[in-house]
């Protein structure tokens, strides 16, 4: 469970994905969205929601107890 | 890496933009010129306002009884409660909601009025409103502090207090803070006639989730000499137990969602009969941790039942735990959501004691918001004096700060080599190539507060938290920084261990259970400990805490 994928076809570098994330997950690089520190997602969605071009892709896949 | 030094000089600095600091600016502009905020995030999108499910207590004067509210809090708070305060933010709540709304915050109406729900804690009552999600909120607030020309600083974290004599703690009055770019690295002096904190709870990073409220401003404050109060009062939260994240649950119960047992039981009714779920959430709360410790387990939240209408409700007033759950693959009219209980810090309640005035015990510090110690709630709130809460005294902490701050020609002057000591304090772990990691120490944090100092407490417990938290703060000495990014992370552990061991402390000393403070060695509430627990800084460094007992005023006269 965190973001794992940016597609950078579709990022445009508006660079508001950065602003969404506290904890500093997303840089520019090459201005481009980049996951840069994964360790650190909260996987909160925020940046999911914040993306105006729909590109970045947050994985909440459910894990049933065992 | 070359990094920039770069002085400010405001009238008022408001540390954290959540919705108390927001407030704070905003009313602190209408008396001084320059208020900025800073904030270790993006404002508009850091700590918790923005995460929050954004129900806020709303009382109506021409529908509500007063009296019947503070019992309410009083009940909740297990009379640990300051009831003057209390009362204040009952009876402004109203015209705090009426600005949020007039800026543009949308809240959910009935026919233009709003429409208010139970919630947990309500006592049957329907004293909550909605607005429509923490970020649709923020956004909003964060529009108006730019349209009422109120600076913003993003992305610095703050680390120090500066004081007039620059001694720690200060026999003077604080005049500013230091921090530093957490992106850039570049160092920043701030000084100001006024400092208003509102820079959230004490939360331990990774204890569930990566957060960014680690209890910074409560430890910069306890540094430069502010009183602590009520710190004992942290404890479990619940949530989803996939999403954890997911912050504020309240319209999951306020619109009528049931816990069930692996069993099936709907077990809050022998917990709580008369108002099951709406039960105060620390009841609900430690109902599942014994529902899953006694081998009932797991416990799931049950939306299944909810009508068309009350779906679409919680979509509107919850949409990114709604999105989550979405993207999970869940669908919550189908699927019962697994559900646990688990701790972070003091959310909520316990931080720097501030009287209804948002003053502190030093001069120019002045605090509100999940940062302070929210005596209105005690020992827990009931749903919606959270948001309710930090907006009437971020509000009142921004008036009084905005009018002391009137009173002084200029911020008085800080000292130069104290800054500069805290300056390679702050930068050490960049210098060095070994030593242990940011992530390592806040592993070993989490296992403290995870499993020696919650979420039931004891004395043996509670003793080796201390020492190791201790082990754990000598370590933070030496521990190193790769980047900038681990930077902010060695600096965030230097403020967080220090307020995992006041916890403990203040757990240790109060030798009852009340509220979300549980202790198994003393299971019972004891009149006798019906006082606050107040940890004073006496010096020779931030550790030496002392311990102070207050008288908690008689509630007569509401």
């Amino acid at each position: 469970m965190a973001i794992t994928w940016i597609d950078p076809a579709k990022c445009t570098g508006c660079g508001i994905c950065v602003h969404s994330c506290m904890t500093d997950v997303i840089r520019m690089k090459n201005r481009l969205a980049v996951i840069k520190y994964l360790e650190d997602c909260m996987t909160c969605f925020i940046c999911m929601e914040d993306c105006p071009e729909d590109c970045l892709f947050v994985d909440a896949e459910y894990l049933h107890p065992v | 890496m070359a990094m920039r030094e770069v002085e400010v000089q405001v009238d008022v600095l408001v540390i954290g933009g959540g919705i108390a600091g927001c407030l704070a600016a905003l009313e602190a502009r209408r008396h001084q010129e320059r208020v900025l905020v800073v904030d270790k995030g993006f404002i508009g999108r850091s700590g918790s306002s923005c995460r929050a499910s954004a129900i806020f207590l709303l009382h109506d004067p021409q529908e509500d009884d007063l009296d019947r509210t503070l019992e309410a809090f009083s009940a909740a708070g297990k009379e640990v409660n300051d009831l003057e305060i209390a009362k204040m933010v009952i009876e402004n709540s109203n015209r705090r909601i009426r600005d949020l709304a007039q800026w543009g915050v949308q809240f959910e109406r009935r026919e233009e009025r709003f429409h208010r729900v139970s919630a947990q804690g309500h006592q049957g009552n329907r004293w909550g409103v909605f607005a429509q999600g923490g970020l649709h909120l923020m956004e909003t607030l964060r529009r108006r502090l730019k349209r009422s020309a109120v600076r913003t600083r993003d992305r610095v974290m703050i680390t120090e207090l500066l004081t007039s004599d620059g001694a720690y703690p200060t026999a003077g009055q604080v005049v500013g803070a230091l921090g530093f770019d957490v992106t850039k690295g570049d160092f920043y002096v701030f000084s100001a006639k006024a400092v208003v904190l509102t820079a959230g709870c004490w939360s331990t990073k990774y204890a569930i989730i990566p957060y960014n409220c680690t209890g910074d401003g409560q430890a910069i404050a306890f540094e430069a000499g502010a009183d602590l109060r009520n710190m004992e009062f942290y404890g479990l939260r619940s949530s989803p137990r996939q999403f954890p994240y997911i912050h504020g649950n309240q319209p999951f119960f306020a619109l009528g969602g049931r816990l069930v047992n692996a069993r099936g039981e709907r077990f809050m009714e022998r917990y709580e009969p008369k108002h099951m779920e709406r039960a105060t959430r620390y009841i609900c709360d430690l109902a599942t941790w014994k529902e899953a410790h006694e081998g009932r387990g797991p416990v799931y939240l049950d939306l299944t039942h909810l009508s068309e209408d009350e779906h679409r409700q919680l979509e509107r007033v919850l949409p990114m735990p709604m999105k989550s759950i979405r993207e999970a693959g869940l669908d919550p009219r189908r699927d019962p959501i697994e559900w646990f209980v688990y701790c972070l810090g003091n959310t909520n309640m316990g931080g720097v004691r501030v009287n209804g005035r948002g003053e502190t015990n030093l001069p120019g510090l002045f605090c509100a918001g999940d940062n302070s110690d929210q005596a209105y709630s005690g020992a827990q709130n009931i749903a919606g004096v959270g948001l309710t809460g930090s907006a009437v005294m971020g509000h009142e902490a921004g008036r009084t700060a905005g009018l002391f701050a009137r009173e002084i020609p200029a911020a008085l002057p800080f000292h130069r080599d104290r800054v500069a000591a805290f300056k390679d304090q702050i930068y050490a772990p960049l210098r060095r190539d070994q030593g242990p990691l940011p992530d390592e120490i806040f592993a070993r944090l989490r296992t403290i507060v995870q499993k020696d100092i919650s979420p039931v407490k004891n004395r043996l417990r509670l003793e080796e938290a201390m020492a190791k938290t201790e082990a754990v703060e000598e370590e933070v000495s030496s521990v190193r920084a790769r980047n900038v990014h681990e930077l902010v992370k060695a600096n965030e552990a230097r403020k967080c261990a220090p307020m995992t061991r006041l916890s403990a402390l203040a757990s240790l000393t109060r030798e009852e259970s009340r509220g979300r403070h549980y202790r198994e060695d003393f299971p019972g509430t004891r009149p006798e400990w019906r006082r606050w627990i107040i940890l004073k800084n006496r010096g020779s460094g931030s550790r030496d805490a002392a311990v102070e007992f207050s008288a908690i005023p008689s509630s007569g006269g509401w």
